[in-house]
């Protein structure tokens, strides 16, 4: 249950902070969201029935699921790098160009 | 043996783009290792295909691990189909990219081999969370791909487009994920195949499956979450468009047939979800396209509606209704990335892709016209286009599972489809040739697709930046210029301007050695890689044209990678067409003077006046001079008598018997025509000059 709660909660703070204009914003937003789908795959892992994979269990279903384990290393690695591109956006171009919401046409300043 | 291969496809790609980041900067060998690894990837789709041509499927877990921790590896007859559709389209647009200058960008071959790989191994995996991975593999080196440009030409409506492209991606994957997690969760397996039928018998994985059904919606522009894709693609560069086009909506569709197929197992009871959701696709998509004034955003909007044709296959499961889908798609991705490269060859010349800034490239380029035509005509469904198939077939199919709403949508859907195409049809190619190179049309005209317009190339720099810019189109030099004197030497008189201006910048700097670096020479260079360069509005460049580009001359840094590549990939694509024409062409004179000889034999005396002429070729190669003799010859009534080299220039000099020419001028200009139109075929530039 804990870890449905706060990945309830996280989700929570990333639409609020996808509501918001700015591109920082939203990609804190993305930090958010990209834990809770980390505990969301955790949780897949049966948390709340199995044990810590401490000493010598004796059984191995009741330890805790390697493989979730595997999905959200997986899933970090890409959503760090995912993150930082983001950040290499947000501060490409001009000051403030990120807030408004202009068609393409009409935003044809330099890039660099 | 061969399933054990399978992971190559995605090993192979992945593997050479690092080499190739080590090999730096050297872009023939960077375009030789890409295109040899492209082609190799779409021969093992074919090799698939084949091996699969009675059925099968292959299955290959790396490292011979058991199932449940190998990575998967599954192919059948659809995967093998969409590597080799996949194949292809990358070949191809990595083409356009060479032509179009985009691919000179050192990180454009490493980029596409990643993009390759991640493609390949989300059409093979056989696990839904490499699924996951391999479409991040996928977009990782798109989003790199999305703001690549030649250096100085980025826009920031580039970057613009790749933060919504980025965002609504990384969204998606992180939905798209929380459902894989669903599903591990309920079903205990994240392995497609153990996954058969799981969501049919359960609800709970039924539920978690639809969570990544939805995300995969997403990606693919399902309406009601759609508005990304007609916001997103139009700003990158065309390439780029059309391979995304191509490659992503399209795996995330794949995905779909995939999921559905096996995980619901064609379930009935949730189909009538997907007929309602897909008809709206269609009708939503196609009248999106009504309100927007670029042929690529009417056509990425089009996009959304064909997504919809697409995925309505799956919507009907039923042999037939799977069989139409597939065969949709994979006439989709062709035809809409063929309609995205011919427009994008359009806006690459002219530089915007604004209806109603020019008209005209019927008159001036027709094969791209061809092109777009055929491929447009396809996409609205019209009989002999493979568009015609797809629907007729997807219509069958309906009819078959009683779903006539269905039916009537597809049908209107394909009228208005019709419409918007004429829209860019009108906008673009009809009319009269008008455009900020119209001056130069008349030029334009008499030679084949690639001089003329390049000429427009340093105008139309300085006329997107022309905003701020007033020195950039300020006052010409004088006329005297040794630059412009020089560039419009072999032209036609009349603009000032190169007539097979494929290479105005250099030749220009070689006309006006030391005059390069004045101050207003700076500013106009800084002002020739402007933001807008494909943006620019018609309006005071046109004037500006013809001065700027003498201006163009002192301090214009570099010929335009971008128009140059344009006039060569203009000219490899009309080689054969020009090949042919003059084939027919000469058909048409070995008939006609095959006529004249017979008559003249068979009816009662003789109205020949033999004679002789001398006749200076044009020609440039004893390979070229050879095949004129030998058609001269070919055509009764001339023979070529002998040939010699003459004066410094070593002009090739031909010796002409004739029958039934009245002088030997008349027998010269005769030739001479033949002359051109061979030189203008046989050519790649098609220059008879």
């Amino acid at each position: 249950m804990t870890v449905a709660i706060t990945a309830g909660l996280l989700v929570a703070g990333a639409v609020y902070l996808f509501m918001q204009k700015e591109m920082l914003r939203v990609i804190l937003g993305f930090i958010l969201l990209g834990h809770a789908g980390n505990m969301i795959l955790l949780a897949a892992g049966g948390t709340s029935r199995r044990e810590e994979p401490f000493g010598a269990p004796g059984d191995l279903s009741a330890v805790a699921d390697p493989l979730p384990q595997a999905f959200v290393l997986t899933a970090i690695v890409i959503a760090f790098s995912i993150t930082i591109f983001m950040l290499v956006l947000a501060v490409t171009g001009r000051e403030g160009d990120d807030a408004t919401d202009g068609s393409p046409e009409e935003r044809t300043e330099d890039a660099r | 043996m061969m399933s054990s291969l399978l992971p190559l496809l995605v090993a192979v790609p992945l593997l050479t783009a690092g080499a190739l980041v080590v090999l730096g900067d050297r872009p023939r060998a960077q375009a030789a290792v890409l295109l040899g690894v492209l082609a190799a990837s779409t021969a093992s789709g074919v090799a698939l295909a084949v091996h699969f041509r009675d059925g099968g499927a292959l299955a290959h877990g790396v490292g011979l691990w058991p199932v449940g921790v190998a990575i998967p590896f599954v192919a059948d007859m659809f995967s093998a189909l969409m590597l080799i559709v996949t194949g292809l389209l990358s070949l191809t647009c990595t083409g356009f990219a060479l032509a179009s200058g985009l691919a000179a960008s050192r990180y454009y071959a490493p980029l596409l081999l990643v993009l390759t790989a991640g493609v390949n191994g989300a059409l093979l995996t056989g696990d839904l969370f490499n699924l996951f991975v391999f479409v991040e593999v996928m977009l990782l080196p798109s989003y790199g791909l999305f703001i690549l440009a030649g250096r100085g030409r980025g826009r920031i409506a580039q970057v613009a487009g790749a933060r919504l492209y980025v965002t609504i991606n990384l969204l998606t994957s992180t939905i798209f994920l929380g459902g894989v997690g669903f599903v591990y969760g309920t079903a205990g397996t994240v392995n497609i195949a153990e996954l058969a039928g799981l969501a049919r018998e359960d609800g709970a994985v039924a539920i978690s499956a639809a969570v990544c059904l939805f995300a995969l919606g997403i990606k693919a522009a399902v309406v009601p979450v759609h508005g990304w894709l007609a916001r997103a693609y139009p700003s990158t560069s065309p390439a780029i468009t059309a391979l995304f086009s191509g490659l992503h909506t399209k795996v995330a569709i794949y995905a779909i047939y995939r999921i559905y197929a096996v995980l619901f197992e064609g379930e009935a009871r949730y189909l009538w979800v997907g007929v309602a959701v897909f008809c709206a696709t269609m009708a939503l998509g196609v009248l999106g396209a009504v309100g927007e004034g670029t042929s690529r955003s009417i056509l990425a909007f089009h996009m959304v509606s064909q997504i919809g044709y697409i995925l309505l296959g799956v919507a009907l499961f039923t042999e037939l209704g799977l069989t139409a889908g597939i065969f949709y798609l994979l006439h989709h991705m062709i035809v809409k990335a063929s309609l995205f490269l011919s427009t994008g060859a359009v806006e690459v010349r002219y530089g915007t892709d604004r209806l109603g800034s020019f008209s005209g490239v019927l008159r001036r380029e027709p094969l791209v016209a061809a092109a777009f035509f055929v491929a447009a005509l396809s996409l609205a469904g019209i009989p002999p286009f493979s568009g015609f198939v797809a629907k007729l077939s997807l219509i069958a199919a309906s009819v078959e599972s009683g779903q006539v709403a269905a039916v009537v949508v597809m049908i209107l859907v394909s009228l208005v489809t019709l419409l918007s195409m004429l829209k860019i049809w009108s906008g673009m190619f009809w009319g009269a040739p008008r455009g900020r190179d119209a001056a130069v049309s008349p030029a334009g005209q008499d030679d084949t697709a690639a001089p003329g317009h390049d000429t427009l190339a340093p105008g139309h720099d300085t006329l997107a930046s022309g905003h701020d810019d007033a020195p950039a189109s300020g006052p010409a030099p004088s006329t005297g210029d040794p630059g412009s004197a020089h560039a419009a030497g072999d032209a036609d008189p009349g603009p000032a301007v190169p007539r097979d201006g494929r290479l105005p910048g250099a030749r220009r700097r070689r006309g006006v050695p030391g005059r390069g670096r004045s101050p207003r020479g700076g500013r106009a260079r800084r002002a020739r890689h402007p933001p807008g360069a494909r943006h620019a509005g018609p309006g005071p460049g046109r004037r500006a044209a013809a001065g700027s580009l003498r201006h163009g001359g002192r301090g214009a840094p570099r010929p335009h990678a971008l128009h140059r590549g344009g006039d060569r990939l203009m000219t490899w694509l009309s080689w054969p067409f020009r090949l042919l024409g003059f084939a027919a062409w000469y058909a048409g004179q070995l008939v006609t003077s095959n006529a004249s000889v017979i008559a003249d034999n068979l009816t009662p005396g003789q109205n020949s006046t033999p004679g002789i002429a001398r006749m200076e070729t044009r020609c440039r190669s004893e390979l070229e001079v050879t095949l004129l003799a030998a058609l001269i010859t070919l055509t009764p009534g001339t023979l070529t008598m002998g040939t010699e080299v003459v004066g410094r220039r070593r002009t090739r000099v031909l010796y002409v018997h004739g029958l039934y020419s009245p002088d030997a001028d008349r027998l010269r200009a005769d030739l001479g025509e033949m002359e051109r139109r061979m030189l203008r075929a046989v050519r790649r530039k098609g220059v008879a000059s």
